[in-house]
């Protein structure tokens, strides 16, 4: 069956580029590879015209693929010729040519497409006790979703369509979004559940500050309980009483734990006959209606001490009795204060049993202990495993509205997994004869997605396409589409095929990574100096191996530039150390073999930093252009 | 015209709730005031320095990206909900849109008209984020032919014919069945607090420009002769905190702003002299306490703000304050001082038109039994993942009351 590879230029491109656009269409369509060719004016279908289902169709002067030939099956190679041509070196015309020629040569070596039914669990797993966790259940209930509830013993049952299971561990999830068989642990032995996504959210671990020397301090959670209590406490009705409150000594206070306590010293004040102050080195008012809350308690009565950031400097008399000093510079002179009673709040601290439970399910930890990284683009409750999320405490979250948050997008994502049956086949292929089952890609998929029967073999719901796997792959029997090494190595043997001029500028290579180097490009102001930058779109920075470097230098480059995310601003959070830990090893490498490493360069940006960008790439050609031409020119000579 | 949901405001909230409801299988229709979509996230600049700083600037890229291939929705610019009535069916939304003169569906993004724009970038304006919605826009505020009649140039350069000096408002309305107000905040006027002179002098400058200095620039450089300073400082809670000026409230999102601006102020030159004054230092996410610990060598924590800024020696600027930590009276020179405004509730006028109930603070309160949900900053002072976190939750209850009906 032949392809049909239909090629869409934008006309009001090859105009504002200068070039007659009858004349290029001509070009194009003498070209053997294009079924045909085609001038257009807008992207909507009646501007395009027909297009056969399952084409192949490069869109030349656009952005981004066209959802309605996705629908259509369509196999889309968009390229932003006014973003790409500003880059390049030469006349409008050769530019124009070469990039639509490299997305031709990409569309050869792309396999088809195809769709597949799958079966999924309907349920959801919500795991963990207190606020996030009964917020979560009500949403997914709300949302119409059955939910197994690892919950709370003395709750009876749950809400509608709850089932409480209290007593239960998480003690493993195999499987992959949709269609996880979890492991369950009770003093009574093990389980096996079936559901569709697990949604963690733990419990509050919350550890009372501990004051220095033998000061008998009360937790500020027993201190809430003592004043809800009946009868009251016997303190409440002795005017010399003295309840002194300690946030945040040595950590920062939350907004949370500054509105509790708040709201205690303010039933001291304003309730009972004692008095109450506050030692804060900072007063959090971050919240809705805290500042408020803040000046009602001074009007009550409430005295706050402000004290450096290890707080107030604590002295025991030996019988029991203690003082609180501060330096007050105000008065030039120590306050001491020596209350009936400390208070010391508690701050939420990652639960002790986080470490099992991320080795149990296969998280990614952030560097504080909870079960997610700190990575904003895994806000608000995403992990790196497809289908599990991990909110509230789980991910060290106290604020109600943003457990809220964090709760809604678990759900509504949990719920679109567990709907979603007809999906796009994985575009992972595993070439039989070079793998040698060692395994590699699977513990190297940051996302769980690999699995293993006979043959690796990526989920098609849980893989995110990074190519982390292929890029580490010791046999290369692992290909990513559309970011094959032959597909990649076809868009470079185009753009680098080009002819050369003696005074052209150094040729250079940029594997960018899609989210932040190719957005960052199409920001970027153009370049005031001569540049001749082949741009190629890598899924993450990641997908950089060594082999695509080398065809970049073999095929012609002087330099090769690899752009990756910030350090923890990485969709797959690993892609970005990885590429810049082979990088390194790869420059190790060059310089062992004599060549120069500097060659090779690594920089980071984001979306939008395209001013960054545009100068790191500047600052990268002068460079380049200083060291002369490069080794596949020294070759020719 | 019929829609599932009509989201006001195309920021990072409106644009993140058109993205779940288009996930969700419903429709929406975005009104937006200005001429592109991003709203403040627009302006905003990475603050990354070797590392990311958790800006969450670039999460407005994200949610663009995730939407360019998407087709469930339709964004109307320059338009506004001046109505919205009750029907049987649901509501229906009365709108008003501006004349838009460049229109978004013929541009092909090219360029032309704005290179040869003779009011340089004033008149044909270059949307912030390349990613998502029109390329360019016509701003008439800033163009010569609604000042004279006499220039078309963009109009005869425009290859795809898009520009139409002659165009006219339009209103009409539209049939929904719930609403989602993602329409942002007010910065903070600095010409509220005339102490600190920002109407005054050149080099005192909100934290806003200043993002948009860098964002635009890359470069931190003096407004006033265009040297790098040598010494800057940033005055915290300013419109925030300030029972005189009726905000009562912490505006939450300027401590952490503020310090990853010095952070990535110190990282590009370390020899800047950086001190930040402030009332107290106020939570922002998980890795704050780390990333306070960090700045602390580094740049000048001083407890207690100035009483006003005046012209310094050497053409520096002044600050005298009242350091709360030594319990004197001190003055710093400086040849930058950035102020961190606050940020306050939308437009009240909108209030009214949705039939709204603020909080004590002006920020809008949903309105779940008409089918009125508010996301973002419109609800309280949110940093732009806050407020896509809020969007998502707000499109979950809006797509739930749709699917009810």
């Amino acid at each position: 069956m032949t392809t049909v590879r239909i090629v869409l230029i934008s006309e009001n491109h090859l105009v504002a580029a200068g070039l007659d656009p009858k004349e290029f269409l001509g070009r194009v369509s003498a070209w053997e590879q294009v079924t045909e060719a085609r001038l257009v004016r807008g992207w909507t279908p009646g501007e395009i015209g027909p297009v056969p289902d399952g084409a192949v169709v490069v869109l030349a002067g656009r952005s981004a693929p066209l959802p309605w030939l996705e629908d259509r099956g369509c196999r889309q190679f968009p390229v932003d010729l006014a973003v790409r041509a500003a880059w390049l070196a030469g006349p409008a015309a050769e530019k124009t040519a070469v990039l639509i020629r490299a997305a031709l040569a990409a569309a050869e070596k792309v396999p088809a497409f195809s769709r597949l039914t799958i079966q999924t669990f309907p349920r959801l797993l919500v795991a963990g006790v207190g606020r996030a966790a009964e917020t979560t259940v009500r949403a997914a209930d709300q949302a119409g979703l059955e939910v197994v509830w690892l919950g709370p013993e003395n709750n009876g049952h749950g809400p509608g369509n709850v089932e409480l299971r209290p007593g239960r561990r998480l003690a493993g999830a195999a499987g992959f979004a949709g269609r996880f068989q979890v492991l369950l642990t009770s003093d009574h032995g093990f389980e096996e559940i079936q559901v569709g996504a697990i949604l963690v959210c733990g419990h509050e671990a919350r550890t009372p500050l501990t004051p220095p020397g033998d000061l008998k301090a009360l937790p500020l959670s027993v201190f809430e309980g003592e004043l809800r209590g009946n009868p009251r406490p016997d303190w409440a009705d002795k005017p010399d009483f003295q309840v002194a409150f300690i946030a945040g000594a040595g950590r920062s206070t939350s907004t949370d734990n500054m509105r509790r306590v708040l709201e205690a010293a303010l039933a001291v004040a304003a309730g009972t006959k004692a008095r109450a102050c506050v030692f804060a080195a900072q007063v959090k008012v971050a919240e809705s209606g805290l500042e408020r809350l803040y000046t009602q308690a001074r009007q009550a009565g409430v005295v706050f001490i402000r004290t450096p950031e290890s707080g107030p400097v604590v002295e025991s008399s030996g019988d029991g009795a203690f003082r609180l000093r501060v330096y007050d510079p105000l008065a030039g002179a120590e306050l001491v204060l020596a209350p009936d009673l400390v208070v010391v709040e508690e701050t939420l601290s990652p639960a002790i049993e986080n470490g099992d439970l991320a080795a149990a399910l296969g998280l990614t930890m952030g560097k504080d202990g909870y079960l997610s990284p700190d990575n904003i683009l895994f806000l608000p409750a995403s992990t790196n495993r497809r289908g599990i999320f991990a909110l509230g405490p789980a991910r060290g979250t106290e604020e109600p509205g943003a457990v809220a948050w964090e709760a809604a997008q678990a759900v509504a994502e949990a719920r679109r997994i567990i709907g979603a049956t007809e999906i796009e086949a994985s575009p992972l292929e595993v070439d039989l004869g070079r793998c040698t089952l060692c395994l590699t890609c699977v513990r190297t998929c940051p996302h769980q997605a690999l699995g293993f029967a006979h043959r690796p073999s990526a989920d098609p719901v849980a893989c995110r396409r990074c190519g982390l796997c292929a890029a580490e792959c010791p046999m290369d029997a692992l290909q990513l589409a559309p970011f094959t090494d032959p597909l990649v190595k076809a868009r470079l043997e185009v753009l680098l095929g080009r002819p050369r001029e003696k005074t052209a500028p150094p040729r250079l290579v940029v594997f960018g990574c899609r989210r932040s180097a190719a957005a960052a490009l199409a920001a970027a102001p153009p370049p005031q100096a001569p540049v001749d930058l082949c741009f190629i779109t890598l899924p993450c920075a990641g997908r950089i191996e060594d082999d695509l470097v080398w065809s970049a230098f073999l095929l012609g480059a002087d330099g090769v530039l690899v752009a990756a995310c910030h350090e923890d601003n990485c969709r797959t959070h690993r892609g970005s150390p990885e590429a810049r830990r082979r990088l390194e090893h790869l420059r190790r490498l060059l310089e062992e073999t004599g060549f120069p490493p500097e060659r090779l360069g690594f920089t980071t940006t984001a979306p939008n930093l395209g001013v960054g960008f545009s100068r790191a790439i500047v600052e990268f050609n002068r460079r380049i252009g200083e060291m002369g031409p490069g080794p596949a020119a020294e070759c020719e000579k | 015209m019929e829609f599932d949901v009509l989201v006001i405001g195309a920021g990072v909230a409106g644009l993140k709730a058109v993205a779940e409801l288009a996930a969700d299988g419903l429709f929406s229709l975005v009104v937006e005031k200005g001429l592109f979509p991003g709203g403040q996230a627009s302006h905003l600049p990475c603050k990354a320095t070797d590392n990311c700083a958790r800006c969450n600037a670039c999460l407005l890229e994200e949610t663009m990206a995730d939407l360019a291939g998407r087709d469930q929705h339709r964004v109307l610019y320059r338009t506004t909900l001046t109505g919205l009535e009750k029907t049987d069916r649901g509501l229906r939304a009365v709108l008003h849109t501006a004349p838009l003169y460049l229109d978004p569906d013929k541009c092909t993004g090219c360029g032309l008209c704005y290179e040869k724009c003779p009011a340089r970038g004033r008149a044909i304006k270059k949307a912030p984020v390349s990613l998502y919605g029109p390329a360019y826009g016509l701003d008439p505020e800033g163009c010569r032919h609604f000042q004279d009649g006499d220039c078309r140039t963009c109009a005869e350069v425009c290859p795809a014919g898009a520009i139409d000096l002659a165009g006219r408002a339009k209103d009409w309305t539209a049939e929904v069945k719930a609403v989602v107000a993602a329409c942002g905040f007010t910065p903070f006027d600095p010409a509220q607090k005339p102490r600190y002179g920002h109407d005054l002098f050149p080099d005192v400058i909100s934290a806003l420009e200043l993002d948009l200095m860098l964002r635009v620039t890359g470069e931190l450089k003096k407004p006033s002769n265009g040297l790098i300073p040598d010494r800057v400082a940033f005055i915290q809670c300013v419109g925030s905190r300030d029972k005189s000026l009726g905000r009562d409230y912490c505006s939450r999102i300027c401590c952490g702003y503020a310090l990853r601006l010095a952070a990535l102020i110190k990282h590009r030159r370390p020899e800047t002299l950086v001190s930040l004054f402030y009332m107290d230092l106020q939570n922002t996410g998980r890795d704050f306490d780390r990333y306070y610990r960090k700045l602390k060598g580094q740049v000048e924590f001083i407890h207690g703000v100035p009483g006003e800024i005046t012209a310094g020696e050497e053409d520096g600027l002044a600050a005298p304050f009242f350091n709360e930590s030594t319990g004197r009276r001190e003055t710093r020179v400086f040849d930058l001082v950035v102020l961190s405004i606050g940020l306050g509730p939308p437009e009240a006028g909108l209030l009214e038109v949705l039939g709204l109930a603020a909080d004590e603070d002006g920020f809008f309160r949903d309105r779940p039994e008409e089918g009125i949900f508010v996301a973002g900053a419109a609800s309280g002072p949110k940093n732009v993942a806050e407020s896509a976190g809020s969007a998502v939750e707000a499109a979950a209850r809006a797509a739930a009351w749709v699917k009810k009906r």
